[in-house]
């Protein structure tokens, strides 16, 4: 192994300040808290999303499942669920983190950042198709005995019942 | 077993149901074929409100048989996608224990704001509700002429693809002195959940007063680059009231870590960091933070240079290789398995495909959420093969949200990109520093605490 794995070469922005006055006892703090990006660029990055076919809906979406669940379908107090937003919302949405500083939002803007337009209208046309279910089956301690499609009520998702 | 398949009666009333929706194009079909498609239909139809167009199949996918070796981040990720993507093909995964522990929030149990309950998880859903086969024993021996793995348990399996997720194995040795004998008796490397986790806490929890907690790091790559750090915030945390003059050291083989633009500005403003007085210290590899000996009877940690440190509680983080499973299989070349980076498939065996901890995976961190999104590259390339389909793009996301206490939180985001074939993906990384504005810090601890039920949530339920 070259280097470390998590190594960034950091190349850019400095969104913060590297000594910052902290409000409640008034004392100066030597630490560097910038911003880390790299080790590509931006400009890089959008290259190589040209220059290979994007990723299915289908993949793009459940990149996401980490944080929003399966098939955007988690709702919590706070990662709001994706599944079933209407397309033009959801690109909004998107487009409007891409182009804010990293400060204004926790984490969105930064996983925004680095996506294509074209793969933000994969995920858009992906998540806008889903049904805006809950994933309910939130104990994986319990005994499920209902298959995933074993019910053939075509109207409702299956997996928001027990 | 004929768990995955579904009763006749089933199959007809669907495809009663969905006869109506049926696509032109696909009157050539036998029916065999067409109760598989209308199937898959059914399934996008339920699962995406909406019928997708699936491309015929072009083998009997009823009779297709994957095998899951390892039932953690990686094979669960696996077993539950595939199965999304496909309800016919027969899962089967091959997993020793019973319930599953999981590492990401492992560290929340030594301060105690997590317990070995809230980390377990166990298979039912993936049995029951995704129509997954375990068989509970060690895969031993994969005859990758035959395609058949045979188990511990004497079984032989046979397979059309294979995805091997075994995750890594501790290389206690390779510090002199040093053995799992002692890790599990008196000097805890906790770097999986299991008893030495309960260890290292009782340990912390009768640290003598002004004692001192020396966590000693391997040199990368190991499993989630974030967490020893982690483990050292959350150990000062623990000891702040009850041992005020307690002091936890960091011997470090890295120069650099991941969040260190977040971490010292913490420390330092909470610990004292870089003061005579601090309660937590770190030692870079370039200042002799390497160690290459423990002398377990005086309880002294020893740095390539000789040097010595000594400490009443010795948490030593062991160097890790690829699981013991890719050696004897011959996955491996060096410490980690080979692959390609289109879809994960093996550089040494054919139909084999090998994800999570276990690989050479630099630029990707061995985090559990580039495991699970390596599982679906691999299943969806594997599918889009059974249907003829050409594999498509991968696309690695890495998201952390970590916590330093429980009102601070922090976050980074790293997407991994193909760069063509035989070469490595491409990182993005964006690791934002301190916010000024301490809401923002605080809302990432909770989100860090929400992330960890849905990430569970996202690969067992
Ligand atoms: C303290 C700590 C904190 C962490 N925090 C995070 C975090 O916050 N976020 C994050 O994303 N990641 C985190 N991780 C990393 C994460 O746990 C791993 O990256 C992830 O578990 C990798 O998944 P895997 O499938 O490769 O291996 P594992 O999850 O370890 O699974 C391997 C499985 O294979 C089985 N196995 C092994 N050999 C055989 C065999 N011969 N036959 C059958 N089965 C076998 C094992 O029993 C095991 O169940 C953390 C790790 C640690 C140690």
């Amino acid at each position: 192994m070259k280097k470390k794995l998590f190594s960034i070469a950091v190349l850019s922005v400095s969104v913060f300040v590297t000594s910052v006055q902290a409000a409640e006892n008034n004392k100066t703090f030597s630490i560097s808290m910038k911003a880390q990006q790299g080790p590509m660029t931006l400009q890089e990055n959008f290259k190589l999303a040209k220059q290979y076919p994007t990723p299915s809906g289908w993949l793009l979406a459940n990149a996401c499942s980490g944080c929003h669940g399966t098939n955007g379908a988690s709702f919590n107090t706070s990662i709001p669920g994706i599944a079933g937003m209407n397309k033009s919302e959801f690109i909004a949405i998107m487009q409007a983190y891409k182009s804010e500083k990293p400060s204004k939002s926790t984490v969105m803007t930064i996983v925004a950042e680095p996506l294509s337009d074209q793969e933000i209208e994969k995920m858009a046309d992906y998540f806008s198709k889903l049904k805006a279910t809950e994933w309910k089956q939130k104990n994986w301690n319990e005994d499920v005995t209902v298959p995933l499609w074993g019910k053939q009520n075509g109207k409702k998702a299956d997996h928001a019942e027990k | 077993m004929s768990l995955y398949h579904f009763g006749e009666n089933r199959t007809e009333k669907r495809l009663t149901m969905q006869k109506n929706k049926t696509p032109i194009g696909y009157k050539t079909m036998n029916r065999r074929n067409f109760l598989q498609l209308s199937s898959v239909l059914a399934l996008e139809s339920i699962l995406f409100g909406s019928s997708v167009h699936a491309s015929s199949l072009s083998s009997d996918a009823s009779a297709f048989h994957l095998v899951i070796i390892g039932g953690g981040i990686g094979g669960a990720t696996a077993a539950k996608y595939m199965r999304l993507l496909n309800s016919e093909v027969k899962i089967t995964v091959i997993e020793p224990n019973k319930e599953y522990m999981f590492c990401p929030g492992s560290n929340e149990i030594l301060p105690g704001w997590a317990t070995v309950k809230d980390q377990t998880v166990t298979y039912t859903t993936l049995k029951n509700r995704y129509k997954v086969n375990f068989i509970h024993t060690k895969a031993e021996h994969v005859n990758y002429r035959k395609k058949q793995v045979s188990l511990e348990n004497d079984t032989v399996l046979s397979y059309d693809k294979l995805i091997v997720s075994p995750g890594v194995s501790f290389d206690y040795g390779a510090i002199e002195g040093y053995s799992r004998e002692l890790a599990e008796k008196s000097f805890p490397s906790a770097w999986k959940l299991d008893a030495q986790t309960l260890l290292l806490k009782k340990q912390i929890l009768s640290l003598p007063k002004g004692g001192r907690v020396i966590i000693s790091v391997p040199k990368s790559p190991y499993r989630c680059p974030p967490a020893p750090y982690e483990r050292a915030t959350f150990i000062v945390h623990m000891l702040k009231e009850s041992n005020p003059t307690a002091k936890v050291t960091i011997l470090d083989a890295n120069d650099d870590f991941v969040f260190d633009n977040v971490y010292p500005y913490y420390w330092e403003k909470h610990f004292n960091f870089g003061k005579k007085n601090a309660s937590l210290e770190r030692v870079a590899a370039k200042d002799g933070g390497t160690i290459v000996k423990l002398n377990a009877a005086k309880k002294v940690l020893i740095n390539s240079e000789g040097k010595e440190f000594k400490g009443d509680v010795l948490n030593i983080i062991a160097p890790e290789k690829a699981a013991r499973f890719a050696f004897d299989n011959d996955l491996t070349e060096g410490d980690w398995c080979p692959v390609n980076y289109k879809d994960f498939s093996s550089t040494k065996h054919k139909d084999v495909y090998v994800i999570g901890d276990a690989i050479i995976s630099d630029p990707m961190p061995k985090t559990g959420y580039v495991a699970a999104n390596q599982a679906r590259v691999v299943v969806q390339a594997i599918n889009d093969e059974l249907h003829g389909k050409q594999i498509g793009t991968p696309f690695i996301v890495n998201d952390c949200i970590a916590m330093v206490e429980q009102d601070f939180g922090m976050t980074l985001s790293e997407i991994f990109r193909y760069n063509g074939e035989n070469k490595p993906l491409k990182a993005r990384d964006y690791i934002p520093g301190v916010d000024k504005q301490k809401f923002q810090q605080k809302m990432l601890g909770s989100l860090a605490e929400d992330w960890q039920k849905t990430f569970r949530q996202s690969i067992f339920s």
